[in-house]
This record gives structure tokens, sequence and C-alpha cells, in this order.
């Protein structure tokens, strides 16, 4: 199973790699949108999950071409826990779950797995 | 309704509860990384690279009256901080987001609290995280 993570803040992006990695995922991470936009062209995910606040090319961005391009691939939104009207928005473009920041492990794994469980029994 | 008095007794005794706590709290990294130290290590390098640059961006954004800027810097570094447990630091940075949507706000009430800020940061690198790193 593959996971695309988009996130810029570097301590944040390793600790998600770390905990996916240990729970047996493979784990490609993008630090821009840019970067997740040219990484979703050229590879095949079964998850992503993208922070909101991103330079340049915004997670919201990110997630309308993923939902646009790949009508099933499931999206998690990764936000601070205060931010309920981004939530609301990211939901309205299609996101499938949000993961408030600071997220503890196990909900990490089981939002994820949950998600991924849904995505292969529709596919 | 407290008296001045009460109060500013309150804010003493607050005050001296900050000085005499922790700064960080490594509970929370300590979960995550499943006791794997060079993981917990890893993070606290990047937090001793990636912190103190952005709080000097920070300060910067203040200084201009960059009030998207502090916002922004603010909101990124409150989920940063909280990987290891600096609360204390998190409640200053939020409180710095919240300030930059007033109108009336002026540059040294952003100051007084980036201070405290970069006071307890200070502390939270030279007295914890850097001992955790070498002497571990």
């Amino acid at each position: 199973m593959r996971i695309l993570v988009v996130e810029d803040d570097e301590m944040i992006l390793r600790t998600l790699e770390f905990r996916l990695k240990k729970d047996g995922y493979e784990v490609t991470a993008a630090r821009t949108g840019k970067e997740a936009l040219e990484k979703l062209k050229s590879n095949t995910f079964d998850l992503v999950i993208t922070d909101l606040m991103l330079p340049f090319v915004t997670g919201m961005e990110v997630l309308s071409f993923a939902k646009a391009t790949f009508t099933d691939l499931p999206v998690i939104v990764l936000s601070g826990s205060d931010e309920e009207g981004t939530i609301m928005d990211a939901f309205k473009l299609g996101a499938d779950d949000f993961i408030a920041k600071p997220f503890s492990p196990g909900e990490l794994t089981l939002r994820v797995k949950r998600l991924l469980v849904r995505h292969t029994a529709r596919g | 309704m407290h008296t001045d008095k009460e109060r500013e007794e309150q804010d003493n005794t607050s005050a001296a509860q900050v000085q005499l706590k922790n700064v960080c709290d490594f509970a929370y990294i300590d979960r995550m990384s499943s006791g794997n130290k060079d993981f917990k290590k890893e993070i606290i390098k990047l937090y001793l690279q990636q912190v103190p640059e952005e709080l000097l961006k920070l300060q910067t954004a203040i200084i201009t009256g960059d009030k998207a800027g502090i916002k922004g810097i603010a909101h990124k570094l409150k989920s940063s901080v909280s990987l290891l447990g600096a609360e204390s630091v998190a409640t200053r940075l939020k409180a710095l987001e919240l300030l930059s949507a007033s109108e009336t706000v002026r540059t040294e009430d952003f100051l007084q609290i980036f201070k405290e800020l970069e006071e307890l940061n200070d502390r939270a690198i030279e007295e914890e995280l850097l001992p955790l790193l070498y002497n571990d």
C-alpha cells in the first residue's frame, strides 16, 4: 500500500513517515503542493494525506486535483484542531477524513486503515 | 470578582510555576516513537534547526508589521512545538496568531508575548533538549 504524505513542516512530515512506515506502508513524501501534484501525476497511490497550509499550491488545490483526477483515491487532510471552517471546506471539496494535529499514533493508524480497507473493498 | 491585588498574586504564582516546570513534556514523542531513541533524537535535532529559524522570521514579521506573516508562522510553529510537548510555547504562539487578527494591536503587544516565547524556547533548548541529545 502506497501513501503520499504532503507536509511542509519537516518535524510533522518525519513523524508521519515514521509511524506509517512502522505500520507497514510505503511512504512517498512531498514538501510542497507543487511537488505533490507532480508525484500524483507520475505515480499511483492508495491514499493521500495532505496538510492544508502549504506554500504556493495549497492543500486544498492538492485535494481538488486528486479528487478530480482519481475519483476513488481517498484523501485525509491534516489540520490544526482549531480550524473548523477550513475542515468543512475540505469536506466540501471531497476530503474523506481529517486528522487534527497533534495526532495520536493510534488515531493515525486507525483512520488510515479504515480508509484503505474501504478503498480496497471498492476496487 | 478578583481585586487587582489578587490578580497580581495569581499572575505571580503562574509565573513562578512556569519558572519551575519543564518547558517540554516528552510523553507524546515517546508514545509516537514507540521507544525508538534515534527517531526521538532526529525530531529534537529538527526542532533545534527549525524552531529558532522560524522564530527569527516571526520576529521580523512582528517588527515589520506583517500580520499575515505572524499568523502563518505562528500557526505552523504551534504544531511543531507541540510534538515535543512545549505547550507553554504553543500557547503563546496561539496568542500571537489570535492577536494578528486584531485591528488595534500594537507592536509592543506582539513583542511582549514574543519575548516570553523566546525565553521559554531558549530554556527548552539549553536545559532540556541539548542535554538530552548529547548526554543520553
